[in-house]
C-alpha cells in the first residue's frame, strides 16, 4: 500500500519542515455526500471490530471481518461514507483514488462536509469525537453514553490493537463532529449502500445504483440482474436488545423485476426464506415478518438478505428496517 | 518489604517535578521525522507504520461500479451555537447563578512524576500519527495507601509508596492491560480486548491467577476491588462480581483460564467492602439524582436504600457525569464536566467534583443533601493531559483526589484535597 504511505510520509516531511498542521489540501467546496442513517453508520462500524489497526487504511470487507484494516480516521471515512459513494462495498481504497483523504485533523477542524457540535451532550449515535495537535490526532465514532467516566465508542486505538468498541474516557481536547446529510430517524434503517453485496464472477453484471424508478430510499437503490451465478445483497445492523423485530423490506417496483425474489432471514433461532414480488408494493416498507434476533451484531443470526440468483426478473435492493416489537 | 520487583527496585521517582530534557526534545522533535520510518523506541511506540503486507482479497468479490449518488445535502443543520444554546435539549440546562466557589482549578500536590521510557521507575508513552496517544491507563491506591500504575504500553506495573517513590515493577502478562483495581493484598489488572483475561497478582509482583473474562453484554467501563473479588461495571449500567473459581498460582509461562460466575449488582460500588453501591443519573434540565443501594454479601442482591437529588456543582451547569465514587467516609464523590468549560482549552477548569457528605442516615445508604443545596464541597480540576490515561482522576480510599497528568515530561500524579470547610452536613 504505497498511496497511503507516500502521503503520510510526505506529509510527515512537511510537517518537519514547516511546523504546519498534518492536513492535505482540502477543496473548499465540498461535494455533495451521500444521506445516510445513524444506524448505517453504526453498522459499518461493527463491521470493522477485530480487524487490526493499519495506519493510513480504510480497508475491510464487510459482515466478511476480512481485509487489512484501518487506522481511526480511516474507519471514520469508510463508517462516514466520505468522501465519495460506494466506499464501504469498495473493501479496499488501495487501487481507487480516494482525494481527499481525510485525516484526523481534517476531522478535528471541520474541513469536510461535516461540523461542530456546540456540546458534547448533543452527541448522537454516529457522531465523532475528533482532536488534533497538528502533529497526531484521533477520532472516534461515538455510540452511547455520556456518563461516568466515558462515553462508549468505535475506534481503532493505535498499532497492535484491534478496532473495537469500547468505554473510553476523553479529555476536553475531544471535540463533538456531526457528518451533513444524516437521515435522523429513531427506526433502524439500513439503506443500499450498507448492503454487503456479492456479485458473482459476470463483474459487468454487478448490482448497480440507479435511480430510474421514484420510491427509493435515500439517494437511490441498488439493482442486479437475473443470473444463475452468486448474487445477494446483505444487511446486517446491530440490534440495540435482544428481542422480535418486525422487519421491512423496499424497493421500487416495475415490469421488469422479479415477481418471486428469494429473501433470507437469519434469526438467532435459524433462517427463514421468504420471496417478495418486486412487480408490486413498490417505494413503500413492505413487511416480511417478525422474526427474533439477539443484541449486538452478527451476520449469521442476524441479518436479511435478497437474492437475484434464480430470480426472473430484475432484482432491487433498496433499503430494510427493523421495529422491535417486545 | 512490602513491595519487590522482579526487575529490580527502581527508585528513579522524579519526586516533585523534576524534567528531562532529552527525552522531551525527543517527544518533541520526533513525531514527524518518525512518521515514515517505522521506528519503535521502548516506552515510546509511535504509530509510525510504513511497511504493508500482501492484501487479502476475497476472491468472489467484486469491484461495484461507483455512479455518483444524488445530491440530498443539508437533511440537518447541525448545531453550532455557542456552547450552553437552547439546541437540542439545552445542555446547559436552567439558568443558574454564580456562587462563590473557586473559579480557578485546584493546583494540587505534586506527588511523583515518572519519566516516559521502558526503564526502572518509567512509564511508556505510545504516539501514532493517527490514532490514540497512550500513557499508563489505569492508577488504583489502595487502603493503606500504596498506590499502583498500569503502564499499559509497556504491559506492567509500576509500585510507589503512600509517598510517591517507586518501590518496584512487574510484568503483566496481558497484551493490552487496561483496567487496575487493588487492595491491600491484591491486585486485579483486566485485559478487556485482546485476551479477555482478568489476571489477580499480589503486591509483590506474584501472579496468582487469571480469569476468563465472560461474555458480556456490553462493553466494560470499570473495575473494583471487593473483599469478595474484583467487581466489573458494564457499560456505565451495571456491575457483576466476577468470582474465580478453582484460583491456583500461575506463572507467565502458564496463566490457568479459570471458571467465573457472574453476579448482577445494581450501581457502582462506592465502598472498598462492597456494601454499598450507587446508581447515579443525570439529564440536562433535570439535574442528577442518586440511588443508594445496600448489598447482601451472602446473597450479593442490592436492595435500594435512598434517593436523592444532590446539587452537584452548586451554581454551575453541568454537561455530562464524568465519574462516582465513595469518599471513604460513607458519601459520594460525583464528577462532572462542566456545561460551559471551553472547548478543547487544556488548562481550563472543565471539571467539578462534588462531594456529598454522608448524613446521618448513612448506615442506610447514603443519604444525599437536597436539590439547590450550596454546602457541597466542590472542587475543579483542570483537564490538562496530552495522552489518554484512562481517568480524569481517581478517589483515594481517604478521599484524596489523584489526578494524572501525562504531560512532556512524564506521567505525573497530582494529589488534590476538597476544602475542609462544610465537609459534613449535619
Amino acid at each position: 500500500m504505497k498511496r497511503t504511505a507516500l502521503l503520510v510520509g510526505g506529509l510527515a516531511l512537511v510537517l518537519a519542515g514547516l511546523g504546519a498542521t498534518l492536513s492535505p489540501a482540502v477543496p473548499a467546496a465540498q461535494a455533495a455526500i451521500p444521506t445516510m442513517t445513524r444506524s448505517e453508520i453504526v453498522a459499518r462500524a461493527e463491521s470493522a471490530l477485530g480487524l487490526m489497526y493499519k495506519w493510513g487504511r480504510e480497508s475491510w470487507v464487510p459482515n466478511l471481518g476480512t481485509g487489512v484494516g484501518t487506522d481511526c480516521s480511516g474507519l471514520t471515512l469508510k463508517c462516514w461514507e466520505v468522501p465519495r459513494t460506494m466506499l464501504y462495498q469498495e473493501e479496499d481504497g488501495e487501487n481507487a483514488t480516494i482525494y481527499p483523504r481525510y485525516t484526523s485533523h481534517e476531522f478535528y477542524s471541520c474541513s469536510g462536509p461535516w461540523s461542530a457540535l456546540s456540546s458534547r451532550s448533543l452527541l448522537k449515535e454516529g457522531d465523532i469525537l475528533a482532536c488534533s495537535d497538528g502533529s497526531s490526532g484521533h477520532v472516534v465514532i461515538y455510540a452511547s453514553g455520556d456518563a461516568w467516566n466515558s462515553p462508549i465508542v468505535y475506534e481503532a486505538p493505535g498499532f497492535g490493537q484491534a478496532i473495537r468498541r469500547a468505554g473510553r474516557y476523553l479529555g476536553s481536547e475531544y471535540l463533538p463532529r456531526r457528518r451533513s446529510s444524516v437521515l435522523e430517524t429513531s427506526e433502524i434503517i439500513l439503506d443500499n449502500p450498507t448492503a454487503k453485496s456479492i456479485g458473482g464472477s459476470d463483474i459487468s453484471g454487478n448490482w448497480t445504483r440507479s435511480t430510474s424508478n421514484p420510491g427509493y430510499y435515500g439517494d437511490n437503490y441498488q439493482t442486479r440482474a437475473a443470473t444463475s451465478t452468486t448474487a445477494w445483497a446483505r444487511w446486517t445492523p446491530r440490534f440495540p436488545a435482544t428481542g422480535y423485530y418486525n422487519v421491512y423490506m423496499r424497493w421500487t417496483s416495475g415490469t421488469n423485476r422479479a415477481s418471486g425474489a428469494k429473501v433470507t432471514v437469519n434469526s438467532r433461532l435459524g433462517q427463514y426464506t421468504r420471496s417478495v414480488n418486486q412487480r408490486i408494493n413498490g417505494g413503500t416498507w413492505y413487511l416480511l415478518g417478525r422474526y427474533p434476533f439477539n443484541a449486538g451484531y452478527a451476520t449469521g443470526n442476524g441479518s436479511i438478505t435478497i437474492w437475484a440468483t434464480g430470480a426472473n426478473g430484475y432484482v432491487v435492493a433498496d433499503a430494510v428496517k427493523f421495529v422491535r416489537t417486545q | 518489604m512490602r513491595q519487590r520487583s522482579p526487575s529490580g527496585p527502581g527508585r528513579r521517582s522524579r519526586a516533585r517535578g523534576r524534567v528531562a530534557p532529552a527525552l522531551s526534545l525527543l517527544v518533541g522533535a520526533s513525531v514527524c521525522a518518525l512518521a515514515a520510518s517505522a521506528l519503535f523506541v521502548p516506552g515510546f511506540v509511535f504509530g509510525a507504520e510504513a511497511t504493508e503486507v500482501a492484501e487479502p482479497v476475497e476472491a468472489t468479490e467484486a469491484v461495484a461500479a461507483s455512479e455518483p449518488a444524488a445530491a440530498a445535502e443539508a437533511v440537518e443543520q447541525p448545531e453550532t451555537g455557542e456552547p450552553g444554546g437552547a439546541v437540542d435539549g439545552d445542555p446547559a440546562g436552567p439558568a443558574v447563578e454564580e456562587t462563590a466557589w473557586p473559579a480557578a482549578a485546584s493546583e494540587g500536590a505534586l506527588l511523583v512524576t515518572l519519566p516516559w521510557g521502558a526503564g526502572a521507575g518509567e512509564v511508556g508513552l505510545a504516539k501514532p500519527t493517527e490514532g490514540l496517544v497512550r500513557g499508563p491507563e489505569a492508577l488504583a491506591v489502595a487502603p493503606d495507601g500504596r498506590i499502583a500504575v498500569l503502564d499499559s504500553v509497556n504491559r506492567r506495573l509500576v509500585y510507589l509508596d503512600d509517598a510517591g517513590s517507586v518501590t518496584g515493577n512487574t510484568v503483566v502478562p496481558l497484551a493490552e492491560p487496561r483496567f487496575l483495581a487493588v487492595d491491600d493484598k491484591r491486585l486485579y489488572v483486566l485485559d478487556c480486548d485482546a485476551d479477555r483475561l482478568l489476571v489477580t497478582l499480589d503486591w509483590d509482583g506474584t501472579l496468582m491467577g487469571a480469569t476468563a473474562l465472560p461474555e458480556l453484554d456490553d462493553v466494560v467501563t470499570g473495575m473494583f476491588a471487593t473483599p469478595r473479588g474484583p467487581s466489573i461495571e458494564i457499560a456505565h449500567d451495571g456491575v457483576f462480581l466476577l468470582h474465580a473459581t478453582g484460583r491456583r498460582v500461575a506463572t507467565t509461562a502458564g496463566l490457568a483460564t479459570t471458571g467465573a460466575v457472574l453476579r448482577p449488582l445494581s450501581g457502582r460500588p462506592v465502598t472498598t467492602d462492597l456494601d454499598k453501591t450507587a446508581r447515579v443519573t443525570f439529564a440536562p434540565g433535570r439535574g442528577v439524582r442518586v440511588k443508594s443501594f445496600r448489598v447482601d454479601k451472602d446473597s450479593l442482591s442490592a436492595a435500594q436504600t435512598s434517593e436523592a437529588s444532590p446539587a452537584v456543582a452548586p451554581g454551575r451547569a453541568i454537561e455530562h457525569l464524568v465519574s462516582v465514587d465513595g469518599d471513604g467516609r460513607g458519601g459520594l464523590v460525583i464528577g462532572a464536566r462542566l456545561a460551559d468549560a471551553e472547548q478543547g482549552v487544556r488548562g481550563r477548569a472543565v471539571l467539578a467534583l462534588t462531594r456529598v457528605a454522608a448524613a446521618a442516615t448513612a448506615s442506610r445508604g447514603i443519604t444525599a443533601p437536597d436539590a439547590g443545596s450550596t454546602d457541597s464541597p466542590t472542587m475543579l480540576l483542570a483537564d490538562t493531559s496530552l495522552a489518554y490515561v484512562g481517568q480524569p482522576y481517581v478517589v483515594a480510599p481517604d478521599g484524596r483526589v489523584l489526578q494524572p497528568v501525562a504531560g512532556e515530561d512524564g506521567y505525573s500524579i497530582m494529589v488534590h484535597t476538597f476544602p475542609a470547610a462544610e465537609e459534613v452536613r449535619p
